[in-house]
């Protein structure tokens, strides 16, 4: 087991470094992202431990297209949050420098059980604004940074969650743009070679599901008629970001991938930013927003 | 509990609202600054995926086609992994689809002619070569046109012409070109309609 997991952060690192060399645009938030990314991997290869009970999920509610976190409470009162927390602050005090007070704070108040996590986590997914901005202002943090520190804990748990709850749900028919599990849209899309299959990429908790090629995910609209419509750099048309003329939507996607499991979705999605940039500029906004693909726009 | 799609719509958005990087200290202008190079250089091209059905024979598996938004071109046909009937398998004929495009720099653009004897091709316009095929069609049935048989039926038919459609040809040209052959009287007709 924990050679296995060394193996899986030598290739996360392998992967970085990759993306690094061929985008070296994106330098600046691969290195932020590392060790938060290696240090999420670990959490959700096996160092925290998490239960999630589904037996009283119903199969004939997810053919009816109701995710699980729908139908029980994915949070109990026993959630790692503070393990998780140690365990993501020093990456995140490395990886954003600019970071390191608040995050130092932050670290302090959960020392001092300042934060009730349960109060604000268990009501997922439909979680309360104004506990953060309660928070925030109770540690003089910024709301943002808040916000940027409560998904980050939240979506290693969420992963470990779905890594042992969708296996024991077995089969079942799943058409939606969202997550089965968790609700959460689409980072990223990933099209299979030879039979062309597309699945999409749970910016949340990183589960993966097969949708249709010309359905939108945000909206649902089907481009039948018309065609679907997407953007992509002249001699690398293997990444491309897939537009809905109706809602307004871009989707990166990756197109012809022999290997799925061998993806890491965050690195694909952070090396693949540029596109998110070109598309944003273009008035698209992403499916799902994630704590790397939201660039403001130039100020004139 | 009731699901609405504007409830689900808000999970996405509760838990990844936007925070954008800048304002978490990390520099996002190299990225812009490529964004911007890839755009002014007119290197962002836009393309459109669209379905469609194999033409070839009476399956009718589904494709996906990719057209170049600015030229009108298909650059990409594949097969369709969400129609019923292929899932996105296609047959040998069907995988070699992106060939018949314009796109196939192989692809014939002219009549080739070679004679009777030659060892050699020479082009023709059209107008040649379809005064040429009619006039030699017309010539051989109207040598051997049957109209009884031995035992004196109505039989109408030409034995000296014999047609064969080839793997490209398509569902409709296949119709035309039976229609056509039976019209003259043509016994012999036959196609390679699948693999």
């Amino acid at each position: 087991m924990i050679q296995r997991n060394k193996e899986e952060i030598s290739k996360l690192n392998l992967q970085i470094e990759d993306a690094i060399e061929n985008y070296p645009n994106t330098q600046n938030i691969l290195r932020a992202f590392q060790n938060v990314l290696l240090a999420k991997k670990r959490l959700v290869e096996g160092e925290i431990s998490v239960d999630v009970d589904v037996s009283n999920v119903s199969t004939n509610r997810l053919e009816e297209c109701v995710p699980v976190c729908r139908q029980i409470q994915l949070f109990s009162s026993d959630e790692p949050w503070e393990k998780v927390s140690f365990s993501l602050i020093p990456p995140i005090m490395t990886g954003f420098p600019a970071l390191a007070k608040e995050m130092k704070k932050i670290e302090e108040a959960i020392k001092n059980e300042v934060f009730e996590f349960t109060e604000y986590f268990t009501s997922f997914p439909e979680l309360k604004n104004d506990i953060v901005l309660k928070w925030a202002s109770m540690t003089g943090i910024r709301p943002e940074v808040f916000q940027f520190f409560l998904i980050n804990i939240l979506k290693p748990v969420l992963g470990a969650k779905a890594k042992k709850a969708i296996p024991i749900l077995g089969e079942f028919t799943w058409d939606k743009g969202f997550c089965p599990f968790c609700g959460g849209f689409p980072e990223i899309a990933v099209i299979k070679d030879k039979i062309t299959e597309r699945w999409l990429h749970c910016s949340c908790c990183g589960h993966q599901w097969r949708y249709n090629r010309i359905v939108c995910p945000y909206c649902g609209y089907e481009a039948k008629e018309e065609g679907s419509t997407y953007f992509f750099v002249e001699g690398k048309d293997q990444e491309c970001a897939f537009v809905c003329d109706q809602c307004n939507r871009y989707l990166i996607t990756l197109r012809r991938i022999r290997d799925t499991h061998e993806l890491n979705p965050d690195i694909v999605s952070m090396k693949l930013c540029h596109l998110d940039a070109l598309m944003q500029e273009k008035g698209f906004s992403p499916v799902a927003i994630t704590e790397w693909n939201v660039f403001e726009p130039e100020v004139q | 509990m009731d699901v609405t799609r504007r409830g689900f719509l808000r999970i996405s958005g509760a838990v990844g609202s936007g925070v954008a990087l800048s304002s978490l200290g990390i520099n996002l202008k190299p990225t812009k600054a490529y964004a911007h190079e890839l755009d002014k250089m007119n290197r962002v091209k836009a393309a459109k995926q669209i379905t469609t059905i194999c033409c070839y024979c009476a399956v009718g598996c589904g494709l996906i086609c990719s057209v170049d938004k600015v030229t009108g071109k298909i650059f990409n046909i594949e097969g369709d992994p969400d129609h019923p009937i292929n899932e996105g398998s296609l047959c040998a004929k069907g995988a070699g689809f992106f060939d018949l495009t314009e796109a196939n720099k192989y692809r014939l653009q002219k009549v080739l002619y070679r004679a009777p004897m030659s060892d050699r091709w020479e082009e023709k316009d059209w107008n040649w070569a379809i005064a040429r095929i009619a006039r030699l069609i017309k010539d051989t049935r109207d040598k051997d046109f049957i109209t009884k048989n031995s035992k004196g039926q109505i039989v109408n038919r030409t034995e000296s012409i014999g047609h064969l459609g080839s793997s490209n040809v398509d569902s409709e040209e296949c119709w035309l070109m039976s229609v056509i052959s039976r019209t003259m009287g043509l016994v012999y007709v036959d196609h390679q309609a699948r693999v």
